[in-house]
């Protein structure tokens, strides 16, 4: 063990709270062979892209980036589900060397006449990149045979970070907004950015809207639906959740189309109340949304209030560590659990910016340790160090975390639970307790269990 | 040739070259390529082990790309050693550095230039572009690969025996092991991740999990008085055991994953006429047992239709084992290369078995809605196909991410298809007992 160490090189992405003079390295690629949580450009596109369900999604390449990406998300449809088919063009020896353009058309004709989707969205992976197969030059043929939009989706792995993949996917996203009708969108209307139907959370937030009175137009992505997206620039205005996704394409349309745009979050009371609230202000002509979002939200919170109380008396004083994609899902995170009486000790991203980082070391209590693009060697001593209860992550990190006798919740793209919206917050606190409070750990060696 | 592959009943060769990676003592993989690779198969593989997995990536950028990948492999490889401090590394391409024409070997060169004063880890590699083959040729490829890389021929040890495994869990590579041991022989098991994917808790986090084939059992292969290689379905040139053959005249028994009486019978008469030993009594009552309980439930069995899909060398066992029990194997998919399956022969009564080669599970779909089927087996992939048609899923082989227990999964040997028997015959009576008017006490 003695002959291991941390990577000096990435001394600078971690930030101890004592000493945060210093700026954290954030937003750069990553270190060769620190094994990063991260994915790759094409990740990112992938996962935003997703939810869409009356779209095909033909990942151009190998077989390995399709068949990694079958039906991952537990993004609910409510209608058609082509989203959760995996569809390749896999790629073998012969066509990267001859090139793929040929399979790639004969595939978009398989797709489009056996599906009769509303679009199709090709991804192009790392071989694509080097072969330099014309992606575009072959969707805008499928698009006019088949007069529906075929779109390329610019996401070749090694170039950039997942970061880059997002917004290759709000480029693509971009492209179909403006192209659909606006006739009898009222003027109260939203589209929710950056929400992806996790386990119906969409659904949830929706239902939400409509109670204070707003129209939602389109979700991007979530239970998503190509003629709703086409006429998205008919909002008033764009509220943005998972804000590492979704910003640059609110960017884009308030460029473009004037609708401006906020950052809203709905994990945790606080968060979910103020996102109402801000949307409800935003329509301040009409007095009865602002009104209606009071109710709501009074209501929701009342009617949880005995159960939250029963939560809170048995997660008092406990600390977690959280490691998340992007950052703005753990400012949130730590509000929400800080208002469980649960500390934060530790708090990370794969893709948070400068800006993100500032904002997370207002909110971190003194001592918290701030982890940028992290790999197993630090989470795994961070925990230790500073004897965390609680380990908020996703799949990856989840063995880690047991494996040392911790407990864990998933707030990644894989659960059945939702967490959003008030109902969301009930489940949080239950599902915490549910790992917090099992009698299992006792028998673990990190607590002094095991054996005989 | 297909225009389009829908819901791949394949996965990519670099996810086999990880697996036997994490069959070696004290190894690190290091993928060449984009991060994703890395972190997809990762995701992958802990979803099915529900263990830590660990895989460094040289993570290519736009510059690495255009220039070539060894700058970054060279520094993956220094920031390994620093982290995990490794006995090995062991390197796999993908698609992205083989198009752009790395040249492993090379880089590996170079490596030991830059650092001759060091003794460890040792550096193997694979090549595994992801265009070429499936996971289950890239897991086989790399057994080859390795053994080639560290096999050496000294003195011959009579009672040393190398066991190429197949893709076995975690607790077939236990039995396997405990098998072979009661012969008296001592086994080289490659590739051994019966701990390093099945662990217990732990006080302090190991970067690299205890377990695993040591380099030093590794060179010792060439001593071995014979091979066991179980890439069944595979080409010669994939095989370990067919190297050692031709390079130091090392004997092979290429054996088919021991599942059902046959299959079982041929694996346990190697091993005893390896150690020239009978079949030691515990196993010879294993398989009595087995029989009579194909005895107690033929009726049960006999003529129910059987979709069985997945790896190769998987189905193939499961199918020539289903054969012996009178159940009807009407579909035998995989995803493994055309070719791949052709020697099954299944039993007379039923010659209307369909064989779907290089499929995906759009074809095993369309098979099952168009034709009868009582009961599907295979990976938990086809929990899609299940739902839809209202069969149960019997969830074996590679990846099963929506149960519990994957490691834990034994079909192997007499005992372990004493297992899988149970449990398919168990299922196909609760479906005749939910089918039933009467709700009957007794079946």
């Amino acid at each position: 063990m003695e002959n291991r160490t941390l990577l000096k090189e990435r001394e600078k992405h971690i930030l101890i709270k004592e000493s945060f003079n210093t700026e954290i390295n954030c937003d750069k690629p990553t270190l060769a062979g620190s094994v990063s949580q991260r994915a790759c450009v094409f990740c990112g596109s992938r996962v935003v892209l997703y939810p869409i369900a009356d779209a095909v999604h033909l990942v151009h390449g190998p077989i390995g980036c399709a068949a990694y990406t079958w039906d991952i998300r537990g993004s609910l449809s409510s209608g058609p589900e082509l989203h959760r088919l995996s569809f390749s063009t896999d790629l073998t020896e012969n066509e990267v060397i001859h090139g793929g353009e040929k399979k790639l058309s004969a595939a978009l004709d398989n797709l489009i006449s056996t599906y009769r989707p509303k679009a199709a969205f090709v991804y192009s992976t790392c071989i694509v990149g080097i072969i330099g197969d014309d992606v575009d030059a072959i969707c805008k043929k499928l698009s006019s045979r088949y007069g529906i939009p075929v779109i390329s989706v610019d996401s070749v792995g090694f170039q950039g970070t997942k970061k880059d993949g997002y917004a290759a996917a709000c480029n693509s996203l971009f492209k179909l907004i403006g192209t659909g009708s606006t006739a009898n969108i009222p003027k109260h209307s939203i589209n929710i950015m950056g929400e992806f139907n996790l386990a119906g959370e969409a659904w949830i937030i929706k239902e939400y809207y409509r109670k204070i009175g707003i129209h939602v137009v389109s979700t991007m992505t979530g239970d998503g639906r190509i003629e709703e997206i086409c006429r998205a620039h008919g909002a008033s205005l764009n509220i943005v959740q998972c804000s590492g996704s979704m910003m640059q394409l609110a960017r884009l349309m308030e460029e473009k189309y004037g609708i401006p745009y906020i950052r809203v979050s709905y994990f945790g009371l606080e968060d979910v109340a103020l996102s109402l609230y801000s949307v409800a202000d935003f329509f301040e002509d009409n007095p009865v949304i602002k009104q209606n979002a009071r109710q709501l939200v009074f209501e929701e919170i009342t009617k949880q209030q005995k159960e939250m109380e029963f939560y809170k008396s048995k997660l008092k004083g406990k600390k977690a560590a959280i490691y998340v994609g992007g950052a703005f899902k753990a400012f949130s995170l730590i509000k929400s659990l800080r208002s469980l009486g649960i500390s934060v000790v530790l708090a990370g991203s794969q893709t948070g910016n400068a800006e993100d980082y500032k904002t997370l070391r207002e909110l971190c209590d003194p001592g918290t340790i701030i982890i940028d693009d992290a790999n197993p060697a630090e989470l795994s001593k961070f925990i230790l160090q500073k004897k965390t209860d609680l380990f908020i992550g996703g799949v990856k990190e989840r063995p880690m975390a047991m494996k040392l006798g911790i407990g864990f919740c998933d707030h990644n793209h894989e659960r059945q639970i939702p967490l959003a919206g008030f109902e969301g917050n009930l489940n949080f606190a239950k599902e915490i307790c549910s790992s917090l409070l099992s009698p299992v750990w006792k028998f673990t060696k990190s607590r002094e269990g095991g054996a005989i | 040739m297909k225009d389009v592959t829908k819901n791949a009943c394949h996965l990519c060769a670099p996810l086999g070259a990880s697996l036997v990676y994490k069959g070696i003592k004290n190894c690190v993989t290091i993928l060449h390529g984009s991060q994703g690779c890395a972190t997809y198969i990762r995701r992958y593989m802990i979803g099915h082990y529900r263990e830590p997995v660990d895989i460094a990536s040289s993570s290519f950028t736009e510059h690495t790309a255009v220039f070539g990948g060894q700058e970054n492999l060279l520094k993956s490889i220094e920031n390994v050693i620093q982290t995990y401090d490794p006995d090995i590394i062991g390197i796999a391409t993908t698609c992205l550095s083989e198009t752009i024409g790395d040249d492993i070997s090379m880089i590996i060169k170079e490596y030991q230039k830059r650092n001759m004063e060091r003794t460890r880890p040792v550096i193997l590699y694979t090549s595994t572009p992801s265009y070429r083959g499936t996971h289950v040729t890239g897991f086989f490829k790399t057994i080859h690969d390795v053994v080639t890389q560290t096999s050496k021929q000294a003195v011959t040890n009579a009672g040393q025996i190398n066991i190429f495994n197949g893709l076995f869990s975690p607790a077939e590579i236990r039995v396997i092991r405990t098998i072979v041991s009661d012969f008296s022989l001592f086994p080289v098991i490659f590739p051994d991740y019966s701990d390093t994917l099945d662990g217990g808790s732990w006080n302090q986090y190991h970067p690299v999990p205890p377990g695993g084939t040591s380099l030093k059992k590794l060179s010792s292969c060439g001593n071995s008085a014979a091979s066991i290689d179980f890439s069944f379905c595979q080409k010669d040139e994939l095989s370990a055991g067919m190297f050692l053959k031709e390079k130091f005249d090392i004997p092979c028994f290429k054996n088919a994953y021991p599942i059902g009486i046959e299959l079982c019978d041929n694996f346990f008469k190697t091993l005893s006429t390896l150690s020239q030993k009978p079949v030691p009594e515990i196993y010879t009552q294993q398989r009595e047992r087995l029989i009579d309980a194909y005895v107690d439930s033929h009726k049960y069995l006999y003529g129910q239709k059987a979709v069985v899909f997945g790896e190769e060398n998987l189905v193939y066992s499961i199918c020539t084992f289903l054969a012996e029990t009178g159940i009807n194997v009407v579909c035998a998919a995989t995803g493994g290369p055309a070719g791949s399956i052709s020697g099954l022969k299944l039993n007379d009564y039923f010659n209307q078995t369909s064989i779907l080669e290089d499929c995906d599970y759009e074809d095993i779909e369309e098979w099952v809605i168009h034709n009868e089927t009582d009961i599907l087996i295979g990976s938990s992939r086809g929990n899609k196909i299940a739902k839809l048609s209202g069969k149960p899923l019997i969830r074996c082989g590679f990846p099963i991410h929506d149960r519990i227990g994957a490691s834990r999964q034994e079909f192997l040997g007499y005992n372990g298809t004493h297992n899988l028997f149970d449990q398919i015959t168990n299922t196909i009576i609760e479906r005749m007992q939910n089918s039933m008017p009467a709700n009957y006490a007794t079946m």
